[in-house]
């Protein structure tokens, strides 16, 4: 199998080896798979947490992505099995779980909160939904793969809170300066920044290699994940 | 809250002690069912669904203690099925008692007057009595008519003989905000119970009564409504401060399974109280060969509806352990005897 790895940033690109490709629009991707066609494209990056038991550098493997008033999408259970099976074995904590897409970070804990108690989704990001959506019309089979940077109990920075793309960091930098109290949050973001890095790092050829090893895509589901994906209700 | 404080202060204890030790799964409550045999048969019930030969196997006292000491957790919920239709229940307590956990006494009272003089009072036991709602309302839930007044018979008489009494609700769909805080109030003032313990239904896929169940976003909603009554500040639950926001969608919570661990007449119940994966014979290898972190909420279907407190109560005093202004609250709680 082939495996595309699409990392959101460039930061989180320049941490990963194999065949990476940073970006965050679907057009991008599909214009790459195009002139190299990949069996499976894995999205790999950071994310918030929700999951309040999640520390940051907890991995999320997505059963299910959710976005609000869209349909769920959910990967194939030969993909996830797998990159399950990959993630035990490197002993770190991970959770395969919902992955949740918004349009702006959430920054602050009641935010939170409120999409844990709706969506029950581990972690939350601002590309898998739309980058997962166009690879499942193309027919392209797909898995995702977070770290979690803030965990749950943690509220972000207030500038944060603006970020929409790495375009946006400088500006975010300047408003940092200007605000002394918001410093030592600038310094957590950034250890727990290493720490999700870190562990993606490490666990992404786990997975790509895990994908690597499948023979056959269309195979079926285990019973125990079948059973797993009873739908979840989740809309309030 | 309202957990003794004999027993928050013994909790608090061991709690650290398993920090010292540097131990990441331990329990604090173990779920003890020594028969599945029952003697009603609740709408929202998925635990007497078995055959007449499982029905009819029990636990000894010899079995029940071993699990006890095999899990070593500070507090032990007899449940069942009806615990008192064991005919040796009480030397199952007497043993218990004897080793100091504090156990509760789950019963649906039917029983309970015909047992009371065979149970000595003590700090280390509390009987908890199963309460749905007043009159009516509970004897629906329970398909019986007069096990509401049999439930309030033998909670005065267990007050009465000088036992700490608690009881436990279950909240369903058809039980309304008004409903529960008539209850709660009617529990505090007339029968003086020492507190109460309060769960949304589970939705048991094996309860004959799929429809009496809330889902998620529901119970939230019933809980905050019920949480807004006046005359709430009067009720005195056995939870942490945190568990009842949790409840009503204030703090967020991923489950602890492990924190209530189940030893039923299969063996450790696999992963929790409420669902059964499957049983192994030892509490060790239920610790170490459980996949833990594919359950909870988020990441497994059967988890959605959940927000039992076998689940999350574990959840809540961990979080109270590690926060210094939460230990403050809880033990503000157990001293003044408040609501959180
Ligand atoms: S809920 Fe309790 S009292 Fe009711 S049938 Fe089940 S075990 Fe018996
Ligand atoms: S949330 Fe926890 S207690 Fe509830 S059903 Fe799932 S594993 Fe069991």
């Amino acid at each position: 199998m082939r495996t595309l790895v699409v990392a959101p940033t460039l930061r989180e690109a320049r941490m990963l080896s194999g065949d990476v490709l940073a970006a965050r629009s679907p057009d991008a991707v599909l214009a790459r798979l195009a002139q190299q066609p990949a069996d499976v494209v894995l999205i790999a990056g950071i994310c918030g947490g929700l999951d309040p038991s999640l520390a940051p550098g907890a991995l999320v493997l997505s059963r299910r992505l959710v976005a609000c008033g869209r349909p769920d999408l959910a990967p194939p259970d030969v993909l996830v099995e797998a990159a399950r099976r990959a993630l035990r074995t490197l002993r770190r904590p991970f959770v395969s779980s919902t992955l949740l897409s918004v349009d702006q970070p959430l920054a602050t804990r009641r935010g939170k909160t409120d999409a844990w108690n709706t969506h029950g989704a581990a972690g939350v990001d601002m590309e898998t939904y739309t980058l997962a959506e166009a690879l499942a019309g193309r027919g392209v089979p797909w898995l995702a793969l977070r770290a979690v940077l803030d965990p749950a109990s943690a509220a972000l920075p207030t500038a944060v809170a603006g970020w929409r793309g790495e375009q946006d960091e400088r500006a975010i930098a300047r408003a940092a300066l200007r605000r002394p109290f918001d410093w030592p949050a600038y310094v957590r973001l950034a250890l727990q920044s290493r720490t999700a890095l870190g562990a993606l790092a490490r666990a992404v050829p786990a997975v790509v290699r895990a994908i690597d090893e499948i023979q056959d895509l269309a195979q079926a589901p285990s019973p125990d994940a079948a059973q797993r994906d009873l739908p979840i209700i989740a809309v309030r | 809250m309202g957990i003794p404080v004999r027993q928050a202060v013994a909790v608090s204890g061991y709690l650290m002690k398993q920090k010292l030790k540097g131990n990441k799964r331990y329990p604090l409550v173990l779920m003890l069912e020594p028969l599945y045999r029952c003697n009603l048969a609740c709408a929202g019930c998925g635990k007497i669904q078995h055959p007449e030969s499982v029905l009819n196997t029990y636990l000894t006292p010899e079995q029940c203690w071993a699990a006890a000491d095999e899990c070593g957790a500070p507090v032990v919920s007899i449940a069942g099925g009806e615990p008192l239709v064991h005919p040796q229940i009480d030397e199952i307590v007497r043993g218990l008692v004897a080793r100091k956990k504090f156990v509760y006494l789950c019963t649906n009272a039917i029983l309970l007057e015909r047992w009371l003089p065979k149970l000595t009072p003590s700090a280390y036991l509390t009987i908890s009595v199963h309460m749905d709602g007043l009159r009516d309302l509970h004897d629906r839930m329970v398909d019986r008519a007069g096990t509401f007044d049999r439930a309030v018979a033998g909670i005065r008489e267990a007050k009465r003989r000088g036992f700490r009494v608690s009881t436990n609700t279950t909240v369903f769909a058809d039980s309304s905000p008004e409903q529960m805080g008539q209850l709660f109030t009617f529990l505090m003032e007339d029968l003086r119970v020492d507190g109460m313990m309060v769960s949304p239904g589970y939705d048991y896929p094996k309860a004959p009564d799929q429809r009496v169940f809330l889902r998620r976003p529901q119970m939230i909603e019933t809980f905050r409504r019920i949480f807004a009554l006046p005359g709430r500040r009067k009720w005195r639950f056995f939870h942490t401060p945190l568990f009842l926001e949790f409840l009503q969608g204030k703090q967020a919570m991923q489950c602890t399974a492990w924190g209530n661990p189940t030893r039923s007449v299969f063996g450790w119940q696999r992963p929790c109280y409420l669902m059964a994966e499957g049983y192994v014979p030892t509490f060790r290898q239920l610790i170490e060969e459980t996949e833990w972190d594919r359950y909870g909420y988020g990441r497994d279907a059967r988890c959605t509806n959940c927000m039992a407190h076998c689940g999350y109560e574990a959840t809540a005093v961990k979080a109270t352990m590690a926060s210094p202004l939460e230990g403050i609250r809880a033990g503000a709680g157990a001293l003044l005897g408040k609501g959180a």
